[in-house]
């Protein structure tokens, strides 16, 4: 069963996601700022992570840049607002795998993951 | 193609110079290449080299010159795009190409046009089917169109994603919209064209790639194909960066542009003609003006013949003798006439002339300095050569190159350091296995540096090599007869070295293609010498041999400290005068074969001009013009003036009759005169029109440090070396 990190300030987002996919036959983890996700990823190595750009703590791409650092091939995708264009194409450019717009399409959340973990 | 000759000889001139600079840059690069594998950078800028030069020759109808261009071009094209290997074979025959497209360039006969129907001595056909034999591997460039789904969120986001994708199957040559402009998030639903150059991959893999980027709704991936010429052109804007920029020139399909660049209108003046060739798709307005931008932003230079400067240089000195005799009449006139007002306006006339002459002289000059770089990019090429006749693994490492030297000085140094080079090569560096052997790197190691010292341009030659048996050296001097085994027990190991500088005398066991050829260090010192430079050495058996060339920034103009010896001016260069001093005549002790004195507590070897110029020797006295000599004046006074010059870290004294000042000279060659007067760089013209003699320190201070016995004509230790210091001819 594939395993994915879900990171959000939001304990709302978090539970709909993780919903969302423990109905589609996801493992999930949790993390609430970029620090927390930086260690659970370490301690966890999920097959993917759904990061929120906009945290407290640790923004997303700076917890983005950290997990790279420790996994080259960590498939990280970026969790965005409508406007954040120029962030996500520093995520992307820093090794963000893929992106998904806020509020989810959950199909689209799905596909993503499909694409990367299978 | 011959219809196209309508140039004026200008042109074609340009042309040449344009294409014999760009060549040399191309071989440079080739250079390059076989160190450093696949450079995409590289093999781009090659690539429109081959490319630009084929252009421009097309344009002069030189349709040998294309053909051949074109050949490399290919090749170029298929490195670039990962289907061949820069392989020694392959890099042999892109040199000779290179040599031969030289050739082509000096056949080119400027009266007559080019010879298009090929009575010359450059085997094009021969050349182009090598290359097109080495060229004749597999492809592996694909152009790619994407088409993101009409809800995509961020498309330029998506179409990073796409390009970071190709990214990992190879190198992505260009993109529409540009990377850049991606960057700049300026793209839309469409990725109209990626151009990849992928070895190792099919089409499919390309297509999966892409595929696993989000809302990609459409991919489509085709072979690329050279015949399309206009994504060429667009490639050929330049390196990577630059083609990035360029890259909307990409035609919106490969197979709908026209034509090959070869054909289309250059500009006059021969750069980049091939600019518009690609088809008539989007973007294309936009770019076509690229190319020629770049050309032009380097372009801001005239070119200037060196015979027309040379010209230059010599009206200029003239004049700065005339403002100095001018000068000269004026004080003449001031002495006889007080300050009547004539007078007084000749002499702001003449001071406000001095200004002017000296500034012109100082613009001239620094029009004068080149940097190294246009000598030192002809060397990665020898030593390669070299390298590789001799059997020998050589890492050529260059600094220095922005030092900016005389230009005619730059011509006059390559001799000795492509000799320096060659020796470095052929007989510094020990072959791989014996460097193995001794626990060293593989690869030897030769440097080649530049650098300014105070006025001085000082360029090293090193390796990491075997360094110079000194007992060797002695006894192989022996043995040619150059000294007596005496006096070679006698030597010093600093004395010894400079053994390897006398003619006839060389180390290597065997005469070789590489540099046994007779002809030794010797040559290399003499030519050094000639331009008031000096060659010194190190070595360490082992560990490899240093030398220093050491020459002045500039050969024609400098300040002297002009002084006098019985009745003949000479001119010290004031670069190397530290001190002026009168030091009692008793104090003048012999020692050795020559004299010094104790100055400040420390001993320092004098020489006296008037064994240099005294005598009434009546060479000098015509030479001056004004009759015959002056007497020598009497030294009953007691005392000796002496100017202290210095050469690098060695110091001499000159003992003089009289100082006269200091003045701007100008060099004039002796002629025949200065063959014969080792210890003189030339003559100087002074205001009175008298001709002073230019002293050459590091001549004089050998003679004062007494090192005759070696470079002087006898080895028994005589006293007639004298006679080198003499203008007895």
């Amino acid at each position: 069963m594939p395993r994915v990190l879900i990171v959000d300030d939001a304990a709302f987002m978090r539970m709909r996601s993780r919903k969302l996919l423990e109905e589609h036959g996801y493992q999930v983890e949790e993390a609430q700022d970029g620090e927390e996700a930086v260690k659970k990823y370490v301690e966890t190595s999920p097959d993917a992570v759904l990061m929120d750009i906009t945290m407290p703590v640790m923004d997303g791409i700076a917890a983005l840049k950290e997990i790279k650092k420790r996994d080259p091939h960590a498939k990280v995708i970026m969790c965005t607002a409508v406007g954040q264009q120029s962030l996500v194409m520093e995520a992307i450019m820093a090794g963000a795998r893929d992106y998904l717009l806020k509020p989810f399409d959950p199909d689209k959340v799905l596909a993503s993951l499909k694409k990367l973990v299978g | 193609m011959a219809e196209g000759y309508t140039l004026s000889p200008e042109d074609i001139r340009l042309f040449l110079d344009e294409t014999l600079d760009q060549l040399e840059v191309l071989e440079e690069e080739i250079v390059k290449l076989e160190g450093e594998g696949h450079d995409p950078r590289l093999l781009q800028d090659m690539f429109r080299i081959a490319h630009t030069v084929k252009g421009s020759s097309a344009t002069v109808g030189y349709s040998r010159m294309s053909t051949l261009a074109h050949a490399m071009e290919d090749v170029f094209a298929a490195m670039r795009d990962g289907r061949l290997a820069p392989r020694q074979e392959l890099v042999n025959v892109l040199l000779e190409a290179v040599d031969g497209l030289r050739g082509l360039a000096a056949e080119f006969d400027l009266s007559s046009g080019p010879d298009a129907e090929g009575e010359g001595r450059i085997d094009v056909e021969a050349l182009v089917a090598r290359l097109a034999e080495a060229a004749s591997l597999g492809a592996g460039t694909y152009e790619v169109r994407v088409k993101f789904a009409d809800d995509t969120v961020m498309p330029p986001v998506r179409a990073l994603q796409v390009i970071q994708a190709l990214q990992e199957l190879g190198t992505v040559a260009g993109s529409r919209p540009s990377i850049d402009e991606i960057r700049a998030e300026k793209a839309g639903l469409d990725l109209s064209a990626v151009l990849v150059l992928a070895s190792h991959v099919d089409e499919t893999e390309v297509e999966r790639k892409v595929g696993e980027v989000s809302d990609v709704e459409r991919v489509e991936v085709r072979r690329f194909q050279p015949e399309s010429r206009g994504t060429e052109e667009a490639l050929a804007a330049g390196g990577a960066d630059v083609s990035q920029r360029d890259a909307a020139a990409l035609p919106s399909t490969a197979g709908d542009s026209v034509g090959d660049g070869g054909g289309s209108p250059g500009g006059s003046s021969g750069r980049e003609p091939g600019g518009n060739g690609g088809s008539g798709s989007c973007g294309e307005s936009a770019t076509t003006d690229v190319p020629r931008l770049l050309g032009r932003s380097q372009g801001e230079t005239i070119r200037v013949g060196i015979e027309a400067f040379d010209r230059l240089v010599r009206i200029v000195s003239e004049l700065a003798i005339d403002e100095a005799r001018l000068a000269e009449v004026q004080r003449r006139l001031a002495a006889l006439d007080g300050h009547s007002e004539p007078i007084e306006d000749l002499e702001q006339i003449t001071a406000h002339m001095s200004r002017l002459t000296t500034e012109l002289q100082e613009e001239i000059m620094k029009a004068r300095m080149t940097p190294l770089a246009s000598l030192f990019k002809r060397f990665p090429r020898m030593v390669r050569d070299t390298a590789a006749s001799s059997g020998k693994l050589v890492e050529f490492v260059v600094e220095g190159e922005d030092t900016e030297l005389d230009r005619a000085l730059i011509e006059e140094v390559a001799d000795p350091i492509i000799h320096l080079l060659r020796n470095a090569v052929g007989h510094g560096i020990e072959p791989p296995d014996e460097r193995v052997r001794r626990g060293k790197p593989e690869k030897g190691r030769v440097r080649l540096a530049a650098r300014h010292v105070e006025d001085r341009v000082v360029i090293i030659v090193e390796d990491d090599g075997g360094g110079i048996d000194l007992v060797r050296v002695r006894e192989s001097a022996v043995r040619k007869g150059i000294i007596s085994p005496e006096v070679a027990a006698a030597l010093s190991d600093e004395e010894a070295i400079e053994l390897i500088f006398q003619p006839g005398f060389s180390t290597a066991s065997q005469v070789n293609d590489v540099s046994g050829r007779g002809v030794g260090l010797d040559i290399v010192r003499t030519n050094v010498e000639k331009l008031g430079g000096t060659v010194r050495v190190k070595t360490s058996v082992g560990k490899g041999t240093t030398f220093a060339l050491s020459v002045p920034l500039t050969l024609a103009v400098f300040r002297a400290l002009l002084v006098e010896s019985c009745g003949q001016e000479f001119a010290v260069p004031l670069s190397s005068v530290v001190e002026v001093t009168r030091v009692p005549l008793s104090e003048v002790k012999p020692v050795g074969q020559g004299h010094a004195i104790v100055l400040r507590g420390k001993v320092l070897p004098v020489f006296d001009l008037r064994d240099f110029a005294g005598r009434g020797n009546g060479v000098m006295a015509s030479e001056s013009g004004d009759g015959t000599p002056t007497e020598c004046p009497d030294r009953s006074s007691g005392r000796a003036l002496v100017v202290v010059a210095r050469y690098e870290d060695v110091r001499v004294g000159i003992i003089v009759d009289s100082l006269l000042g200091e003045q701007e000279i100008v060099i004039k060659s002796l002629g025949r005169l200065a063959r014969c007067a080792r210890g003189v760089l030339g003559g100087a013209i002074l205001g009175d029109g008298r001709v002073a003699l230019i002293l050459d320190v590091a001549r004089v201070l050998e003679k004062a440090m007494g090192r005759s016995h070696i470079s002087g004509s006898g080895s028994e230790g005589g006293n007639d070396d004298r006679s080198d210091y003499q203008l007895q001819c």
